[in-house]
C-alpha cells in the first residue's frame, strides 16, 4: 500500500486513493448526509441515513430523515423500500448498478464501468471524475472526493444536470458488516412487485 | 388568526408517490415509485419524479394540446398527458385528474360522486381520510387495478 513519507504524506492523488479504496476496502460505513442541489440551483433537499457496502456489489443506504427509505443491493438485485408508502420493488442488480456510485464504492469493476481521471482538488477535498463507460446511464458523471486517502464524498450530476452530493462522515472501512444487513425482508403486509 | 404564508406557490405538490399495477393477462405486475414534484394543474404544469438518490428519472411538462416526457433515455412528445401516462406505465392512467386529485380535489373534466371519505371519479376511488396528514389513495377497481399511494411533504 501506499507508504505514508514520514513529515507530510506524500500528497495522494485522489485517483490513486480510489483504486486503493476498491483494492483494499471490503467493507465500509458511514453516517452521510445527502444534499440534491436542482438543476437551477434554486432548490436544496437535504436528507441523511448510514451506509454500509461489503464488496462485491453489495450495499445498504438507510435513510433515516426526513423519512425512511432503504436501498439495498443484495448482490443479485437492487431493492428500494419505501416505509411510508408500504412498497418495496427490485431490479436485477446489472441493471441497476452498472454505472451508479453504488458500483464506485461496492463494484469490482471500476475501468471497466467508468472512465476515471484526476480534477483539481477543491472544497478542501481531492476528486476523482467518473464518466460512466454505458452511454444509457442515467448520470453525466460521478465525482469521488477524498480527504487525504480517506473516502469523504461523491457527487452525481443526472442527465437534467441535477446535483445529488452524498458526504459520509468518517467512512470506517474493512469493518465487521452484519450479512443480513444486505438482504432484504419486505415486511408483513407488504407488497413487492419484481 | 392571519393564515399562515405558504411556503410555496400554491399550486405546487411534493412528496413520494408509489403506483401498482397488478399483474393482468400475460402482463406481469408492476411498480414504481419516487419521489415527485408537482407544479400547475392539469391543464398545463410541470412533474418531475426523482430516485431516493436524488437523481431526476423523469420530467413531464403539458399544456393544452401537448404532452413532453424526458427521461435519462430521451424525449418523446405525445397529444395528451393520458397518452404520456401510457408510455410511462405501460397502462392509461389519468394523469391529468391524479394531478388534481393530488391536491386533494376532484379533476374537473369528469363526473365525480362524494363519499364519506372522499370521493369516485371514472371508476377510481380516491381516499381522503388521511389527506390531513399528507396521505392520499386512489384505486382503481377494473382490471388491471390499479394503486396510487401519495404521501405529501408536509412543507415542501
Amino acid at each position: 500500500a501506499l507508504l505514508l513519507a514520514a513529515a507530510g504524506a506524500a500528497r495522494a492523488d485522489a485517483l490513486e486513493s480510489l483504486r486503493d479504496f476498491v483494492r483494499e476496502a471490503k467493507t465500509g460505513r458511514a453516517a452521510f448526509t445527502q444534499t440534491v442541489t436542482s438543476p437551477d440551483g434554486a432548490k436544496k433537499k437535504a436528507s441523511s441515513g448510514n451506509f454500509e457496502f461489503s464488496r462485491p456489489n453489495r450495499f445498504r443506504f438507510e435513510y433515516l430523515k426526513p423519512y425512511e427509505q432503504l436501498i439495498v443491493g443484495d448482490g443479485q438485485k437492487v431493492w428500494i423500500f419505501d416505509a411510508d408508502l408500504q412498497q418495496a420493488s427490485s431490479r436485477p442488480l446489472a441493471q441497476a448498478l452498472g454505472s451508479t456510485p453504488a458500483a464506485l464504492l461496492a463494484g469490482g469493476s471500476l475501468d471497466k464501468d467508468f472512465n476515471l481521471s484526476n480534477l483539481p482538488a477543491s472544497q478542501g477535498l481531492e476528486w476523482v471524475q467518473a464518466l460512466p463507460r454505458d452511454k444509457e446511464s442515467a448520470f453525466q458523471s460521478l465525482r469521488v472526493g477524498f480527504k487525504g486517502r480517506a473516502l469523504a464524498a461523491i457527487e452525481i450530476v443526472d442527465s437534467f444536470g441535477q446535483h445529488s452530493r452524498l458526504d459520509f462522515n468518517d467512512l470506517a472501512t474493512n469493518v465487521s458488516v452484519a450479512p443480513e444487513d444486505f438482504k432484504f425482508v419486505p415486511p408483513k403486509g407488504v407488497a413487492v412487485v419484481e | 388568526c392571519a393564515q399562515p404564508p405558504r411556503a410555496v406557490a400554491p399550486d405546487v405538490v411534493a412528496g413520494r408517490l408509489a403506483v401498482q399495477v397488478d399483474a393482468f393477462n400475460e402482463a406481469p405486475a408492476r411498480s414504481f415509485s419516487a419521489a415527485f414534484e408537482l407544479q400547475g394543474n392539469a391543464e398545463r404544469g410541470q412533474l418531475q419524479l426523482t430516485s431516493p438518490l436524488g437523481t431526476v428519472l423523469a420530467r413531464a411538462q403539458w399544456m393544452p394540446g401537448q404532452a413532453l416526457l424526458q427521461t435519462s433515455q430521451g424525449e418523446s412528445r405525445d397529444s395528451s398527458l393520458d397518452a404520456l401516462s401510457e408510455r410511462m406505465l405501460g397502462e392509461p392512467m389519468p394523469l391529468a385528474a391524479l394531478i388534481e386529485w393530488l391536491h386533494g380535489r376532484p379533476w374537473p373534466g369528469a363526473p365525480v360522486q362524494r363519499l364519506a371519505d372522499g370521493f369516485e371519479q371514472m371508476g377510481w376511488r380516491i381516499d381522503l381520510s388521511r389527506y390531513g396528514d399528507g396521505v392520499l389513495l386512489a384505486q382503481r377497481s377494473q382490471q388491471p387495478a390499479i394503486g396510487v399511494r401519495a404521501r405529501l411533504d408536509q412543507n415542501p
